[in-house]
């Protein structure tokens, strides 16, 4: 894929950010209905107590020549793509590190494999950055076919996606689409399209005509901004609800210990490094993890991806949009104006739009009840906007602000090193 | 004769995030602190830093260069010592006395920091942290292993110091491990070490901006073997392998017919691989 960078004002994204200013009660409020949309997308999962937790995914993207040269995505469809697939990628990895993906890429009316399955981010950006061009015309029907074949392998516990990020309006195929329908609900594979710019019948009839036991059929996303396709892939990156009959298995993996100071050379690249995880079973070396053992199959995983996966199952904290002029617990940012902010129900503190997004997608849990469960003082907002601390406890520490008050400053201290009282360390230090 | 300041090519912003209660070892390990932060400063003039502690009591910023005091530019040499007095009477109206550890909110807050000065400044600064703890991970695991994924998603690399003896610091290590940082591991009662000489010079080489970082620190810390072990909800025993519930992630050490995390009857025996 070759950069673009933008040269020139009329190549870049027009920000209208006069569009997004209301007049409220006789003030103008920066609207966020607009932003709600981002702000809740990758929430919009809810909670569900059971999750198709364990995932491989096959992003399928666009690569006719017609279509991706287009400028309604600055500065074309195939750069913001590539762009885009790879934070894709990064936020897919972080928030479901024990699943695995591939790329393909439909040109020439044919399947590419561009990047093979596998749960490595690296391996996926170099073959994006090798791969990923433009050619030919677009055939839906031969690329969801060589995403099948690549699905075949998937272990039968793991679900089986395919992810199509489509351009073209129209497909050119050997057959009739309807005869994939069955061999995708035979294989239980869920199909969900991304369009750009229009909605296809056909391709909404593919997604209706997939599913699984557990998905019923595949979702279906019209994009028409880049700040769309981030909040659908967002969407996307959490793993979707199961029923709660949803079957259920054991599977092996292992936790490899890392070794660190000998030279070795890892399995996966044939190179010599420093610091490798063993495989608890046949001690083969690999330099990263997650990734499947090439000599014995077997899963390596660490406990902490394993922690991280079953995140998706806790609650994710109910908010509530308020407008207030209060300092947010988490940036510790405050405007001099009024603005839409979030308010954690549970706790009470409040929180800018930006630090809900990320405790929402992110930690999955709210700063002030993390802080309220060790027993520490928070500042709740009253409903009047009045803020309060939540007991007696004088705050102790004074943070220097900028602008809104002054603190006057004491006299230096002198710190002479050397001279302290060299005090024997006793066993209650702390 | 001022001395020569670095240039690197860009700007950092450093997050020192401190959980080291006041004790006899407290002001040394602040000095080896400004120290760091001196150094980062002077590495690059753009480079900004903020210092959080862990206290029971909010807000937790002792002081960042977001919110500039009145009167006092960012130039890092000459006005370093202003800075230090106004970090060192922060530091020292920390509340005294036992108290439970706050290093989970207070990393969260950092990287909600670090985020918004992502999404607030033109060009984007790459931000790293410094999480300098003598207590362990008390409550809160969960979200700390969440922190340290998003800081791993944006390519922040996560140092920790971890100053404890009473356990293996394992949060610590994972997060080392997963975001590029490295952990230096410092037992302050143990007899082996130099009781006397807090490992500044180990702390001082963090400061050596990502991009041209040395692969091994100075004083290798102790790593952690079975830091990536899991721990079988069955047995309660620590596993090298063992088998995971697809359902609520839950790690069995043995087969079993009913998940010991969730309750779910398992219908499918496993493959046995190879």
């Amino acid at each position: 894929m070759s950069s673009h960078a933008a040269h020139h004002n009329w190549e870049r994204t027009l920000e209208k950010t006069w569009d997004s200013l209301q007049e409220r009660d006789g003030r103008l409020v920066v609207d966020t209905i607009a932003k709600d949309a981002q702000f809740f997308a990758g929430s919009q999962a809810g909670n569900a107590k059971r999750r198709f937790l364990l995932r491989r995914v096959v992003i399928l993207v666009d690569n006719s020549s017609e279509v991706v040269e287009e400028r309604d995505l600055r500065p074309n469809r195939l750069v913001v793509f590539g762009k885009h697939l790879i934070i894709f990628l990064n936020r897919f990895f972080a928030s479901n590190p024990t699943s695995e993906i591939a790329i393909i890429g439909a040109s020439d009316q044919t399947g590419v494999l561009i990047s093979p399955m596998t749960s490595s981010i690296v391996t996926h950006r170099e073959n994006i950055a090798a791969k990923f061009t433009a050619a030919g015309k677009f055939s839906i029907q031969n690329a969801v076919e060589a995403a099948v074949r690549v699905l075949d392998d998937a272990p039968p516990h793991s679900t089986r996606e395919i992810i199509s990020l489509i351009s073209s309006r129209y497909t050119i195929d050997p057959d009739p689409l309807s005869q994939l329908y069955p061999m995708l609900r035979a294989k239980e594979i869920v199909v969900s399209c991304i369009m750009v710019g229009c909605d296809v019948y056909a391709f909404r009839q593919l997604c209706d005509n997939s599913g699984s036991r557990g998905q019923t059929k595949g979702d279906m996303h019209v994009i028409r901004t880049v700040e769309e396709l981030d909040s659908v892939l967002a969407y996307h990156c959490v793993p979707k609800a199961a029923p709660e009959d949803q079957r259920s298995t054991l599977i092996r993996m292992g936790f490899p210990v890392r070794t660190v100071g000998t030279i070795m050379r890892c399995t996966c690249h044939k190179e010599y490094r420093q610091s490798m995880y063993n495989c608890p079973r046949c001690s083969a070396p690999y330099c990263d993890i997650p990734t499947t053992c090439s000599v014995c199959r077997l899963q390596l995983v660490s406990a902490t991806h394993i922690a991280r996966t079953a995140a998706h199952l806790r609650p994710v904290p109910e908010v509530k949009r308020v407008v207030l002029n209060e300092r947010c617990l988490a940036c510790k940012e405050k405007l001099p104006t009024e603005r839409e902010m979030v308010q954690c129900t549970a706790c009470g503190v409040a929180l800018c739009l930006d630090c809900a997004r990320v405790i929402q997608d992110d930690f999955r849990s709210c700063i002030g009840c993390q802080l309220k469960s060790t027993g520490a003082t928070i500042p709740t907002v009253l409903a009047t906007g009045v803020t309060k601390l939540t007991n007696t406890t004088t705050v102790a520490t004074k943070t220097v602000l900028g602008g809104s008050r002054q603190v006057p400053m004491k006299r230096a201290r002198k710190t002479v090193i050397g001279k302290k009282d060299a005090k024997r360390p006793s066993a209650d230090l702390f | 004769m001022s001395a020569p300041v670095a240039h690197t090519a860009v700007p950092e912003c450093l997050f020192v995030i401190l959980d080291v209660p006041k004790g006899p070892f407290f002001q040394e390990i602040v000095e080896s602190v400004l120290a760091l932060v001196n150094l980062h400063l002077v590495s690059n003039s753009e480079s900004q830093f903020a210092i959080l502690a862990s206290s029971q009591s909010a807000p937790n910023v002792i002081f960042s260069t977001f919110h500039r005091p009145n009167g006092i530019s960012l130039a890092p040499v000459e006005h370093s010592a202003s800075i230090s007095d106004l970090i060192r009477d922060a530091l020292d109206r920390l509340p005294t006395g036992r108290e439970t550890s706050c290093i989970v909110s207070a990393f969260m807050s950092a990287l909600c920091m670090a985020n918004k000065l992502s999404r607030l400044t033109v060009t984007p600064m790459p931000s790293r942290f410094l999480l300098l703890s003598a207590r362990p991970v008390a409550s809160g695991v969960s979200e700390f292993v969440n922190s340290f994924f998003m800081a791993q998603r944006e390519g922040w690399p996560v140092d920790c110091c971890y100053l404890g003896s009473d356990s293996t610091p394992v949060p610590f290590q994972q997060a080392a491990d997963l975001t590029g940082g490295h952990l230096l591991s410092w037992d302050l009662l143990d007899p082996a070490y130099d009781n006397a000489a807090f490992p500044t010079a180990a702390l001082v080489e963090l400061s050596v901006p990502v991009s041209v970082r040395r692969v091994m620190p100075v004083v290798p810390g102790r790593a952690a073997a079975g830091a990536h072990n899991a721990i079988a909800v069955d047995t309660g025993k620590t596993v090298a392998f063992g088998f995971v519930c697809s359902a609520c992630m839950a790690v069995h050490e043995r087969f079993v017919h009913k998940c010991a995390g969730c309750g779910t009857e398992l219908s499918v025996i496993p493959r046995n691989p190879g």
